[in-house]
């Protein structure tokens, strides 16, 4: 049952308003169709665009000090780094003992530098340098020498150490029986 | 639809059998319907076109609010790059000069401290006990000494000096035990030689 042209078009003559209607409906709903994606594709870029914003936002939010806080760091770093035994400078590394004999009155018998120990072995930014030192002194001297080593300007561990009587020849020349030797294996951090 | 239009002249005639003969020309009486349903119709036509008008206008407005948002937050993108690289870079700076800073305190904290070993070593001695030989070593501290007594009271002094070390807080805390590895008497002096291994835990 075929509607021929003729009966359509005296139908939408006769129907003007539903036929304009259904026009509109259909041209409007396409439009809203395609332009639908349009609407999604706005909202997404602000989404991403609102994001990134929100990540630049907190770092300036979080960077409020760090300006002067690295500037500090950079700076304590340098001076600690400054203070630091040297890769290589055997004499001025040995100096380091030198004055710490100097300075706590122990004896020093023997240092002997071992086969330094590089940032890349190490997987860090300082070598480290291998020491053996051999000291003589009375307990709190050798005390005192420990926590220089430990607690001074230098980082330094000790690896192992060993505290035992000095032998009667080396304790006669000081008070008898109160002359200790302590051999030790440490380790110091230093710069490249 | 166009079926709706139409008059409906058969809902018009009456359902029974007349009982007289009915003359009335429908085709030729007058509509009296008050409203049409033509209005009708057109009425919900113009809705449904008026809805999508609507609704495809709405879509743009939103699209367009969307549009001024996005602008805006452009705009805020653009004002904080730069400083926000900034501070990206120089966060990278911070980083760095941390590494350094707990690669030293990592160097020093990864042994304990044998000045703090020796005092604790001094003050657990008991009377009557002296030490010979302090060996710290990577996995153990061993300690040589001598009971100084007679030989019915060595033994029950060596316990108590082993008790006392392992009564101690920070031993406990480094080493997970005392071990007695050896006691023998001097033949000459009578005192008693011990020799003690304090295991470092976790073999520190």
């Amino acid at each position: 049952m075929a509607i021929s042209n003729e009966k359509v078009l005296e139908a939408v003559k006769k129907n003007k308003v539903v036929s304009v209607s259904i026009a509109c409906v259909i041209v409007f709903g396409l439009a809203a169709m395609i332009r639908w994606s349009a609407v999604e594709d706005a909202q997404s870029e602000l989404d991403a665009i609102s994001t990134e914003a929100a990540r630049y936002a907190n770092n300036l939010r979080n960077a409020s000090q760090l300006t002067a806080d690295q500037a500090l760091l950079a700076k304590r770093t340098s001076e600690i780094e400054a203070r630091m035994l040297k890769v290589g400078a055997l004499m001025e590394n040995q100096q380091f003992f030198f004055d710490l004999e100097k300075n706590t009155g122990v004896k020093l018998v023997e240092l002997r530098p071992g086969s330094e120990i590089l940032p890349a072995a190490r997987k860090g930014f300082y070598a480290a340098l291998p020491y053996s030192l051999t000291v003589t002194g009375t307990y709190p001297q050798l005390l005192t020498i420990i926590r220089r080593l430990e607690n001074g300007q230098q980082f330094v561990r000790v690896l192992s150490s060993k505290l035992y009587p000095a032998p009667l020849e080396a304790s006669a020349r000081g008070d008898a029986g109160s002359i200790l030797v302590l051999t030790m294996d440490l380790e110091v951090l230093a710069r490249p | 639809m166009l079926s709706l239009l139409k008059k409906k002249n058969d809902a018009t005639q009456p359902q029974f059998a007349a009982w007289h003969p009915n003359f009335r020309n429908y085709e030729r009486l007058p509509d009296v319907k008050t409203v049409r349903t033509a209005f009708f119709a057109n009425t919900v036509a113009v809705a449904v076109a008026l809805s999508a008008v609507l609704w495809v206008a709405y879509q743009e407005y939103t699209c367009s609010l969307v549009r001024g948002d996005i602008a805006i937050a452009r705009a805020e993108l653009s004002r904080d790059k730069g400083p926000s690289d900034q501070a990206v870079a120089v966060f990278k700076k911070f980083q760095a000069d941390e590494k350094k800073v707990r690669e030293m305190s990592a160097f020093v904290a990864s042994k304990p401290s044998v000045s703090a070993m020796y005092i604790t070593l001094g003050s657990t001695l008991v009377e009557q006990v002296s030490l010979t030989h302090i060996e710290i070593a990577p996995t153990q501290i061993g300690l040589r000494g001598v009971v100084h007594g007679s030989s019915d009271v060595a033994s029950s002094i060596a316990s108590t000096y082993i008790d006392a070390l392992k009564a101690d807080a920070s031993i406990s805390q480094l080493c997970s035990g005392v071990t007695q590895v050896n006691a023998t008497r001097n033949p000459q002096t009578g005192w008693l030689n011990i020799e003690l291994a304090l295991r470092f835990k976790g073999g520190k």
